[in-house]
């Protein structure tokens, strides 16, 4: 393959963040672009003549654009966290779920619900409930004496199998009045809660995750070889495996603990990324980051806007992702 | 300088109780291919990758120059011993360069990416094995030949001072056999010791000027091809009459051996067929 267009390259920059910039005059509160920009302006040069309110103020900068940046990170996450998961598993059909974090992340979140926390708890026991669900696959093959990324794998599955029996559990025993709803809700998905506070929570291990994969995303090459070849080639395979497990566990974790579970994301977006950019981890990983980002910012923007009720993240990826991925599966030449 | 490679009294067992190899010694030569020969299942693969580090023996030692291989990082290893393997999974569609290019990890930091410099040290190597043709090619869309080639070019982009193989024709075609054991050749010339398994004595006698005769997880001869392969030892690894033959090369004048299966093997029972069959794992 030849080095991937400079064209695409530009635009897999340029279209975050102009869809970034858009979507902040798009939402139910109403307000004109001249007076949301004037108001912008005017936090940055205090001197600049507006006519904003407290009331716009609040809409964009509490609600509106926290909301952008956690649509923006959580599709970056999970999408960097599918594509390094399937390069450390060698298997396009493992996703950012595969290690049991969105069951263990679900059951925290549900269990919250259910003691009646408070949102932001409920999301510190989302983000420890998939932390706890990988690192229990992690201990599984510890035990494991021929243990290999396949037994890996079947320990991840076992423990999501798990989790997700205790979220039916919880789901079985709820109220159905009250609590029921908040589960199901979560379960399926949404950034309508997001916060400054939420953000400031999510933000520090998102982009420590990112940032550690960034820094080794070539090894990632090298380890997608299989690990015999790795290992001749002079990699610790064993410090790299455990590496890119955590720091996906990182991102995915505070990525759901935010938003819910949100699949597709981890498992289509590395492909069609490899569709644009080819196999190389070293740039599929910052593309995968772009389209991520963009690709869920974009189905939030339909969630909030679209109707007069909040749409589920859960429903709409699929929804408005299935046409466009089968369209590309029957267009692409090199779909992986 | 060159590298020497010697291992000492080396043992692996998977499990308790039974050793997939035991006792082997043997010391690399300088400039020259040492080729190990055996019948399948007598243990070769398992210890080249003893050798390579990427299993731990049971007992004995491996020594680069002097250093026991188990008291080194992988990192380290890979920079001097290259090794290619066998059984070769390919996973995603990577570029031929690509795959040569990841032969520089021993070189980069974890945290790194490779620099220009590693890209001319692929590009080179990619030259040097005669593949530059091949470069932008899909490396999952390349024949088997092919890709024996590309995987040589990635071991040399590790800069390695031994090379490993693991019978690195074994999916070839007659000419691509060749191809590729006279550039293994070469690469010894240059400077490279080189370690191979085989199981075919031909090869052996064109190619190497060190064999070590592998049987049931123990050496039984070891020293110049002419040597070490006897009908005898043939008789002995293999289980069926072989006959050697001597003639003089027409063009250089030099004596060539090499050797076949004799008539009497052609009437072997078909039970020893069989025997020898349910042997190989």
């Amino acid at each position: 393959m030849k080095k991937p267009k400079r064209g695409i390259i530009i635009l897999l920059v340029l279209i975050p963040i102009g869809l970034a910039v858009l979507s902040l005059f798009i939402g139910k509160y109403h307000a004109s672009p001249g007076d949301i920009i004037g108001m912008l302006i005017s936090k940055i040069v205090p001197s600049f003549p507006h006519n904003s309110s407290p009331n716009l103020e609040t809409a964009i900068l509490q609600v509106r654009l926290p909301r952008i940046l956690l649509a923006l990170l959580v599709g970056m996450s999970l999408a960097i966290s599918g594509a390094s998961y399937q390069g450390l598993f060698r298997n396009p059909l493992v996703s950012s779920h595969i290690l049991g974090v969105a069951s263990g992340a679900s059951f925290g979140a549900a269990l919250g619900i259910m003691l009646s926390a408070s949102p932001i708890i409920v999301q510190i026991m989302a983000f420890i409930g998939g932390i706890v669900a990988v690192g229990m696959a992690l201990l599984i093959n510890r035990f494991n004496h021929a243990s290999s990324t396949l037994t890996l794998v079947l320990g991840g599955m076992i423990i999501g199998a798990l989790f997700s029996s205790l979220v039916s559990l919880l789901t079985y025993t709820a109220d159905p009045n009250t609590k029921l709803p908040a589960i199901v809700f979560w379960l399926m998905g949404s950034l309508a809660s997001s916060s400054t506070k939420a953000l400031a929570f999510a933000i520090p291990p998102m982009l420590a995750g990112i940032l550690v994969l960034l820094l080794i995303r070539w090894r990632i090459n090298v380890l997608s070889m299989g690990e015999e070849e790795a290992k001749a080639l002079g990699v610790n395979t064993d410090a790299l495996r455990i590496t890119i497990v955590v720091c996906c566990t990182l991102v995915t974790s505070a990525a759901v603990c935010v938003s819910g579970v949100i699949g597709w994301i981890g498992l289509i977006i590395p492909h069609f990324g490899r569709m644009l950019v080819g196999p190389d981890h070293k740039v599929l990983l910052p593309a995968c980051l772009a389209i991520g980002g963009a690709y869920l910012l974009l189905i939030d923007d339909v969630a909030r806007t679209a109707t007069m009720a909040e749409i589920p993240l859960g429903i709409l990826t699929g929804i408005i992702g299935a046409p466009i991925f089968a369209y590309l599966l029957t267009k692409g030449t090199r779909w992986s | 300088m060159v590298m020497s490679l010697e291992v000492i009294n080396a043992s692996f067992s998977y499990r308790e109780g039974k050793n997939v190899f035991e006792n082997i010694s043997f010391k690399t030569i300088e400039n020259d291919v040492t080729c190990i020969l055996g019948p399948n299942g007598c243990g070769k693969t398992t210890l080249l990758k003893a050798v390579s580090g990427i299993t731990r023996l049971k007992q004995g030692d491996i020594l680069l120059n002097g250093k026991s291989i188990l008291s080194m990082k992988r990192g380290e290893i890979a920079g001097i011993l290259g090794y290619i393997p066998q059984e070769h999974a390919t996973g995603f569609a990577y570029s031929v360069f690509e795959v040569v290019l990841m032969g520089r990890a021993p070189h980069i930091g974890v945290f790194s990416s490779p620099s220009k410099a590693d890209v001319d040290i692929a590009n080179a190597a990619i030259e040097m094995v005669g593949v530059t043709h091949l470069r932008d090619n899909l490396y999952t869309q390349i024949s088997g030949g092919e890709r024996q080639l590309v995987l040589i070019a990635r071991t040399l982009t590790q800069q390695p001072q031994i090379l490993l193989l693991d019978e690195p024709t074994s999916h070839l075609d007659f000419r691509n056999q060749s191809l590729v054991l006279c550039m293994v050749k070469r690469l010894a010339k240059h400077g490279l010791s080189v370690i191979m398994t085989s199981h075919f004595p031909n090869q052996a006698f064109t190619f190497s000027g060190q064999v070590v005769l592998m049987h049931n997880g123990g050496f039984i001869a070891n020293g110049t091809p002419q040597q070490v392969i006897t009908e005898q030892n043939l008789k002995t690894i293999y289980g069926i009459n072989c006959r050697i033959y001597e003639v003089n090369d027409p063009v250089s004048g030099e004596v060539v051996r090499f050797c076949t299966a004799a008539d009497e093997a052609k009437d072997c029972q078909a039970d020893e067929l069989s025997t020898a069959v349910s042997n190989s794992p």
